[in-house]
């Protein structure tokens, strides 16, 4: 019945949106990954004293997110793909001399197993090591490498069949 | 070391992401939290019996068939029969039972027993659990009656004092100025010493909400008190969210409070509009059920309550 602390309030305000595009690439829809933020930080409120004593909070909220984005997809498999990605046709960068299209790479990582997805965003996306994502997914740091590698092979045969090559 | 498709990779990630703008709504995010807690609570306590925190679970509703000596005499206002909103007229079945309250005696006994009766529609989980609150800001909690006298005896009062601060703050609501008795009533839950919570904050609809459910625990708390009932009736109709409706409860005239949480901004799907509806006696404030669930998702949570008066004596004794 406590009140959260202005600790809770400056830890929402400076992991909203980094959770926000983790969110979104795990779903593939912005909208989608707002609620799933909304709904993490909550939770996050809900175990606050226990994050505070977390080795890491940032890692708790994280893991949260991320069982919420499974949850969400467990309860939705039947669902139509997220609208997100086919409206997003603004291209990526150059990657290895040729423009990736954002929503092709999108709907790549959306193909991939949960866990791998996660992995691919953590270890990219947040230039997490190794051991820090396996403290996320809570699992050991040979699952992570292993999970990596079948993403990158998975995403460069998928790209590589849209002639988008990684 | 990233390899050269690693970097490609995580500078393709961030180029998709890295400009997409996003501002969170803390104050929903803190109100959503928070009903979180408020259910896990009750959940736990049906799952293990106990723990501290199951003092912030009370919030909910009540049916009351009575409350051995308090007030029983019919109200002698007419009720509106419309949903009414926010303002302090159209509150005014709130404040005319408030009126009323405010002047009865005070009933016999120096503790409120409340047994709380928990249904979850969409599990079929059903939790009985009993609550005795000492006028003197004690709290017992027991997974059964009988379990009471060993929790007097022991001293094992839970709740950090934080149902006394509620129930006193409720007490100067009843003929106190409003606005003190709401920043008193919101930040009841505040560790005496630490900072204020409302100095935090000029959200009012944050502030409204902690009204809400700080009243809804002190009108638990103290629902063998008139006042107390009389000083929460006149905070929760200063909530312009919250809606009278004229109820009949199990053969009983009632007034059902409903107070329905906002759609989160951008976020119908977190949040479908959780709402809480307490029912109160007509005639007495007497609170006698709650339900709380999200609108357009599983049913949530169902509370039917019994408050009588008792003597802590009797309960440390057995012989209530």
């Amino acid at each position: 019945m406590r009140r959260p602390d202005d600790e809770y309030r400056e830890f929402v305000e400076s992991r909203a949106r980094p959770l926000h595009r983790i969110a979104y690439l795990l779903c593939g829809d912005w909208h989608l990954a707002n609620d799933l933020v909304q709904e993490a930080l909550a939770k996050t409120f809900r175990h606050w004293r226990k994050v505070q004593r977390a080795d890491s909070p940032d890692a708790y909220v994280k893991r949260i997110l991320i069982n919420e984005a499974n949850r969400h997809a467990r309860r939705h498999r039947n669902a139509a793909p997220p609208t997100d990605v086919a409206a997003e046709e603004t291209p990526a960068p150059d990657l290895s001399n040729r423009v990736v299209d954002r929503e092709v790479l999108v709907r790549a990582l959306l193909s991939l197993p949960a866990r791998q997805r996660a992995t691919v965003v953590l270890r990219y996306l947040e230039d997490m090591s190794e051991r820090e994502t396996a403290a996320v997914l809570k699992c050991g740091e040979g699952t992570v490498k292993s999970q990596t590698a079948r993403a990158l092979g998975t995403l460069k045969n998928l790209l590589n069949r849209e002639e988008l090559p990684l | 070391m990233k390899s050269p498709v690693e970097q490609r990779l995580s500078d393709a990630l961030h180029d998709i992401v890295d400009t997409q703008p996003f501002e969170p709504d803390p104050a929903a995010i803190e109100r959503r939290g928070r009903r979180l807690q408020r259910r896990a609570v009750t959940v736990r306590i049906a799952g293990t019996g106990v723990a501290a925190a199951a003092v912030a679970v009370a919030v909910g509703a009540m049916v009351i068939p009575d409350v051995p000596g308090s007030q029983s005499t019919a109200l002698p206002a007419t009720h509106q029969t419309t949903p009414t909103t926010g303002t302090s007229a159209a509150q005014q079945p709130l404040v005319r039972l408030a009126d009323y309250l405010k002047t009865a005696p005070k009933p016999t006994g120096d503790a409120t027993l409340v047994m709380r009766d928990q249904n979850y529609p969409s599990t079929g989980l059903r939790v009985v659990a009993w609550d005795l609150y000492g006028d003197d800001g004690t709290y017992y909690f027991a997974r059964t009656r009988a379990g009471l006298p060993a929790q007097v005896v022991g001293h094992k009062s839970r709740g950090e004092g934080i149902f006394g601060r509620e129930v006193a703050a409720a007490e100067y609501a009843a003929t106190g100025d409003l606005n003190t008795a709401r920043d008193e009533m919101a930040d009841a839950p505040t560790n005496p010493g630490d900072p204020k919570a409302i100095s935090r904050t000029n959200d009012k609809s944050l502030i409204d909400n902690w009204v809400w459910e700080d009243s809804l625990d002190a009108l638990t708390a103290g629902a063998g008190n008139p006042v107390v009932r009389a000083g929460v009736l006149r905070l929760l109709s200063t909530l312009s969210e919250v809606t009278v409706t004229d109820t009949t409860t199990t053969g009983q005239a009632t007034l059902t409070l409903t107070d329905t949480e906002p759609v989160v901004k951008d976020g119908p799907k977190s949040s479908s509009g959780y709402t809480e509806a307490l029912c109160i006696n007509a005639d007495t404030g007497v609170p006698v059920t709650f339900h709380g669930g999200d609108q357009a998702q599983s049913p949530g949570i169902d509370i039917n309550y019994e408050v009588s008066r008792v003597t802590l004596a009797d309960v440390a004794a057995g012989t209530f």
